[in-house]
């Protein structure tokens, strides 16, 4: 791969005495989307804590766009890694507007965060009518595209998403994953956490498959959707 | 009815000398989630820190009161970087936070006593001898002065709440600091920044107080009206804070004026009492819940 713009390797991550990440390795190239998918305490999410500043990794080492990843989380939004939380984590008692200039919170180029905002409320037009709305009172779906409309707000070079098709309905995870796709066209690297495998294989280019803690499985969309294997065995 | 309405004017006066220390102390609980019970020291130690500066020759009061506000920012800021930042940082459950603040509480009470001993101490009144005669209404300058000077702060915090960037980022860590964090705000920085504001405005407070009335170690105590002020407004809400605070300084001053001054602290205690019963959430308590 020419153009790698994140290298992890030989990462493990650990909570008190219990190892929840163990030596994964892998790598996202610039402009791909990739997936990381696994069932339930596989360590998705543990994976993107240690990738956001938010938990500390026992070992291991992680580049981003050529450099060693810093600690803290606000250096972390400053070169250019955003995470999308699982769960949404919508600031319930800020307006959706107020939401996405957290987002940006990091920015000083007034004029690109205008353009910004324009661009992520024709993404997402919903949010542009709810816009003076509180967004603890969004419904599900909404407030999955506010918190990926949040994350864009920081302009990142890989925006990282912990199943955001959680608890949402068929007909909002395809627009969702639709959406991912565009993203993606406009130049933002997407590393894509799922449990909803099938959905993830069919948008991303390449996907690994976690379990307990390793890197099992790891191959191009198409290739793994065709494996009914490992469908079976690790994403049922 | 001429005395009635004095006695409204004394009463805001005082509640909002209570709103200065209650509007800091709802900001950390709306950020930390803990009650911050050294905050009343805070108050006490930059009253002492004006106190000093003024025995201080050619310093004028209004240096001194600076002196003052700062002190108590920076005490504030301490008590911050030294102790709390560090038991949240070891992963503590919020209650050692709070057990933390008591022993502060404590150790700053006996502090004081122990440099400058229980003795009572006189800020400079400036004018406190005046009284203005509004038609019939008595009203101590002082008393007049310390409601300007707090209205004024009060709105400016309100509007650094609600108007500025940094209001945002305090409302956001105020959330959910998890992921204001994780989104870049600098949360370490923010919090530090609510701890010197509260501070500050408590010394301002501690210096209103001590000219209304004397500087002494346990005068922080009226942090306890703080906190009694808070939970009338609903816990963590600086608004709410604000007319609590009002609201108490009003109902102290009525009881003391037409029942007995001795009844003055059993009253704002059991009002306390039958709030966190029947409406723990506070009397202008509007919340927007979180959607699960
Ligand atoms: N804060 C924590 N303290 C202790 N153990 C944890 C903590 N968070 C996660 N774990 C453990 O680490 C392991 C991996 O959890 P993680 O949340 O990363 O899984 P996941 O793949 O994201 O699962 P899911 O699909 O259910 O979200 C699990 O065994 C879990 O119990
Ligand atoms: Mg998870």
């Amino acid at each position: 791969m020419a153009d790698t713009i994140l290298i992890v390797e030989h990462l493990s991550a650990a909570y008190g005495g219990i190892r929840a990440i163990d030596d994964i390795s892998f790598s996202v190239g610039r402009g791909e989307i990739v997936a990381m998918l696994g069932a339930n305490g596989a360590g998705k999410s543990t994976l993107l804590k240690c990738l956001s500043g938010e938990h500390k990794r026992s070992g291991g080492e992680i580049t981003f766009d050529g450099e060693a990843l810093p600690a803290k989380s606000y250096s972390i939004v400053e070169k250019g890694m955003v995470v999308v939380p699982e769960g949404r984590q919508i600031f319930y008692k800020l307006t959706v507007y107020e939401n996405l200039q957290i987002g940006c919170c990091q920015r000083k180029d007034a004029d690109g965060i205008r353009r910004d905002l324009e661009m992520v409320y024709e993404m997402f037009p919903r949010l542009k009518e709810r816009e003076r709305q509180y967004g603890g009172l969004l419904s599900g779906g909404e407030q999955q595209m506010l918190a990926i409309a949040r994350g864009l707000m920081a302009r990142p070079k890989l925006l990282m998403l912990d199943e955001p098709s959680l608890g949402l309905a068929p007909i909002i995870v395809n627009q969702i994953m639709e959406k991912l796709k565009q993203i993606a066209r406009q130049g933002t690297t997407i590393l894509l956490i799922e449990q909803n495998a099938k959905k993830a294989l069919q948008i991303c280019d390449r996907a690994y498959v976690m379990n307990v803690g390793h890197i099992v499985m790891e191959g191009t969309g198409e290739k793994l959707l065709a494996d009914e294997q490992l469908m079976q065995a690790y994403l049922g | 009815m001429k005395i009635l309405i004095q006695q409204m004017i004394t009463g805001i006066s005082i509640g909002s000398v209570y709103a200065l220390i209650a509007s800091g102390y709802a900001l950390v609980y709306s950020l930390l989630d803990f009650s911050n019970w050294a905050h009343g020291e805070v108050c006490m130690l930059g009253a002492y820190c004006c106190f000093m500066a003024t025995m201080v020759p050619k310093i004028p009061f209004a240096l001194s009161c600076v002196i003052g506000i700062g002190g108590a920012a920076l005490i504030s800021l301490l008590n911050e970087k030294i102790a709390y930042r560090r038991i949240r940082n070891n992963g503590s459950p919020n209650m050692f936070l709070m057990i933390a603040a008591m022993g502060l509480s404590t150790t700053y009470q006996n502090l004081a006593n122990v440099i400058w001993g229980s003795k009572f101490k006189q800020l400079p009144k400036i004018f406190s001898v005046m009284t203005l005669n509004l038609n019939g209404i008595f009203i101590g300058t002082t008393d007049m002065l310390c409601l300007g000077v707090a209205l004024v702060v009060l709105i400016a915090l309100l509007l650094i709440i609600n108007k500025t960037k940094f209001g945002l980022h305090v409302q956001a860590v105020a959330c959910s600091g998890r992921t204001a964090r994780i989104l870049g705000v600098r949360i370490d920085r923010i919090i530090a920044l609510v701890f010197m504001l509260a501070g500050a405005l408590a010394g301002l407070a501690g210096i209103m107080y001590g000219m209304k009335y004397n500087v002494y170690p346990t005068m922080g105590n009226v942090g306890l009206k703080a906190f009694i002020a808070s939970v009338i407004g609903g816990l963590g809400s600086v608004p709410g804070a604000i007319m609590g605070a009002i609201l108490l300084g009003f109902i102290e001053t009525v009881v003391s004026g037409y029942i007995s001054s001795g009844l003055r602290d059993l009253i704002s205690f059991s009002l306390l009492i039958l709030i966190l019963l029947v409406r723990p959430s506070g009397l202008f308590g509007v919340d927007v819940q979180e959607k699960a």
